[in-house]
């Protein structure tokens, strides 16, 4: 198939010029500006003090050349080098070993529970269009979309822990447990590869409330597309003919319209990634879930250019990376798409 | 039908055929008669009351302690009072002053900076499209809130660079409307025999091109109104919005979390950031509809 080798070599290097541009803007950002990563992470005694401050900037080669730190820093990144970070004084690289898993632990349930039930709400709003259950399906999603996501956690977090005491305050893993020696990063599925069947439930549980909020906000921005997708597919011509020709309903529904209507899901789902990312950036700062959000929270405060640069080269590098998945599997559904 | 945002009746003038004009207005009137979009209209039209008239209303200074610190809801204070003593009710009507008018700017603005870069790039095409185009793609690879959290770290945080971040990271969804709407534009005849009776780019520009592509950029500013209320509050909750002791939504909701047994310190600040916010989609969902003929029909039948 050259065709579908072409679109993905081509989208391969648009990419990698986009992970490029990633880098000058982020090093622009944190180098031009007015912040002083000395004043963000030296104390103000030592900061008053020139010779420690000079030190610090020689160890951090702030002292150089824009020109020259960014040459570096390139050179570095391609050579599988992130740089140290200043906060935690550990390579951004094993950083990002720690916290992303913590992230994905959240992230990837939260997805699929969101797009299993946006999908099913989505339908069932687009079938009974008008209905109540639509204009109630819709006013929930609305409320999602409306809704601020840190304080969505900490009304979740009130009702849950503080009145029902159903859930814990916050964090991976209760204070009785050590952490399950380290395979994945993601606390379930090292628990249960060391047979710590109570460590296993304990993180699990940790598990329940960021989950179930990542995938309420995500559930309220998808269901919507999904609904108009499926309108839209509902409308066409080839859905009258069905009708026309008598088909029954039941397989008008599975056969026709949600296969066409989960087209588009697709690209939406890969995008919604994106914004689940910015949605852990603030419900890991309320339930204090030591993941990438946090960490991006606490570099970009600290102006700690190294981590953040981590940060934002690994959510590109993820972002784009869907998007070429799902552009690629479009052509291999669609084929008109590749024709184009 | 005579109430209709000045946006819709631009959109509307478009329509040359007066007949159609009039068969399809008595089918769109029945959007701004039904319930929600009544009900969101109403409410951001109190919420534009409060933010005009809080100086006057508030019931105690919003920025000084005025009793007993950490009082639950009572008669006097009606939505309690914050660990300082200072009334929550006051702090959330004066909110609105923050808010509200900070909301509008970052749309104006990003409409302002999007609008000219979508504009040029259809309507130079070529390299300055590309180059464009390919900067959009840029800020839109960052997940919107970790983009502006680093600006304003990066410039300090305070109200102003706030506002600047969400300027930065939401222009690109404006340029991208106005280019689709100018290249299309741009080739209609009207503009072709502009250039034909001897209008310069600027006059074409300003005479043909902006009046006819400006609407759906318009709309979606209208639904971006909230989307910048809840990010201007993430940014603020974060600590990177306006400093203390401003009567801030965001900043107000993080000084409550520090407690939880406090509920109505974070409450009521989030209830106003909710209803306002899901008053402007609302509006923009009835909007949509409006200007979309096919969402009225579309039933399996």
């Amino acid at each position: 198939m050259p065709l579908l080798l072409k679109t993905i070599v081509k989208r391969l290097l648009t990419t990698v010029a986009l992970l490029w541009g990633v880098t000058v803007v982020t090093f622009l950002l944190v180098s031009v500006v007015p912040g002083d990563p000395a004043a963000a992470n030296l104390s103000q005694q030592a900061y008053d003090d020139p010779e420690i401050r000079e030190a610090f900037r020689q160890k951090w080669g702030l002292d150089q050349p824009l020109i020259v730190q960014y040459g570096q820093y390139l050179w570095n990144i391609l050579h599988g080098d992130l740089g140290v970070s200043q906060q935690t004084n550990r390579p951004v690289l094993e950083d990002l070993a720690r916290y992303i898993p913590a992230t994905i632990e959240i992230a990837i349930p939260a997805m699929a529970i969101a797009i299993v039930v946006a999908v099913a709400l989505g339908i069932l709003s687009a079938m009974r269009k008008g209905s109540a259950l639509d204009n109630g399906i819709r006013v929930l999603s609305l409320t999602g979309l409306s809704t601020p996501p840190f304080w969505l956690a900490l009304v979740a977090l009130y009702v849950f822990f503080y009145i029902f005491g159903w859930v814990p305050n916050g964090g991976r893993l209760s204070n009785i447990y050590d952490p399950p020696p380290t395979i994945t990063g993601m606390y379930t599925i090292d628990a249960l590869a060391a047979g710590q069947v109570a460590v296993f439930w304990d993180a699990v549980w940790h598990l329940a409330l960021p989950v179930g909020i990542l995938a309420v906000l995500t559930i309220s921005g998808l269901l919507r597309f999904v609904r108009s997708s499926m309108l839209e597919v509902l409308d066409s011509d080839y859905i009258r003919a069905a009708v026309a020709k008598g088909l029954p309903r039941r397989i008008i529904t599975w056969r026709h319209v949600f296969k066409a209507g989960l087209l588009p899901v697709l690209t939406v789902s890969a995008l919604t990634m994106a914004s689940l990312m910015g949605g852990a950036v603030l419900v890991e700062q309320v339930l204090s879930w030591p993941g990438l959000g946090q960490y991006a929270y606490k570099s970009a405060l600290g102006l700690d250019l190294q981590a953040i640069l981590g940060v934002t080269l690994f959510v590109a590098i993820v972002y784009t990376g869907i998007n070429l998945i799902v552009d690629v599997l479009y052509t291999v559904i669609d084929p008109r798409i590749g024709a184009k | 039908m005579t109430s209709l945002p000045p946006v819709l009746e631009a959109v509307k003038v478009k329509r040359d055929n007066v007949k159609t004009s009039r068969m399809l207005r008595s089918q769109f009137g029945s959007v701004w008669t039904r319930p929600w979009t009544v009900i969101s209209i109403a409410v951001i039209g109190i919420w534009t009351f409060l933010a005009i008239t809080a100086p006057w209303i508030v019931p105690f200074d919003p920025l000084k302690p005025v009793g007993e610190n950490l009082q639950a809801p009572s008669s006097t204070h009606w939505f309690g009072t914050d660990e300082l003593g200072r009334d929550v009710l006051s702090r959330v009507i004066s909110g609105s002053q923050l808010s509200l008018p900070l909301a509008v700017i970052i749309v104006a603005f990003s409409l302002l900076l999007g609008g000219i870069v979508g504009l040029l790039a259809g309507y130079l095409g070529r390299t300055v499209d590309g180059i464009a185009m390919r900067l959009a793609d840029l800020v839109l690879a960052f997940p919107q809130i970790i983009l502006a959290m680093a600006v304003t770290a990066a410039f300090g945080p305070s109200t102003g660079n706030a506002v600047l971040a969400l300027v930065i990271v939401s222009w690109p969804l404006y340029a991208r409307i106005i280019r689709s709407s100018v290249l299309s534009v741009r080739e209609q005849e009207y503009v072709v025999s502009g250039h034909l009776l001897g209008s310069g780019m600027f006059k074409s520009l300003v005479k043909d091109v902006i009046p006819n592509s400006a609407g759906p950029a318009l709309v979606m500013s209208t639904i971006e109104l909230g989307n910048a209320i809840l990010m201007l509050a993430a940014l603020s909750y974060l600590g990177l919005g306006p400093r203390p002791p401003a009567a801030e939504w965001g900043a107000m909701i993080a000084l409550g979390s520090q407690n939880l047994s406090n509920w109505w310190i974070s409450l009521f600040p989030g209830l106003a950031i909710l209803t306002i916010v899901m008053a402007f989609n609302m509006l923009g969902d009835s909007i949509q509809d409006y200007l979309d003929p096919r969402s009225r029909g579309g039933k399996l039948r």
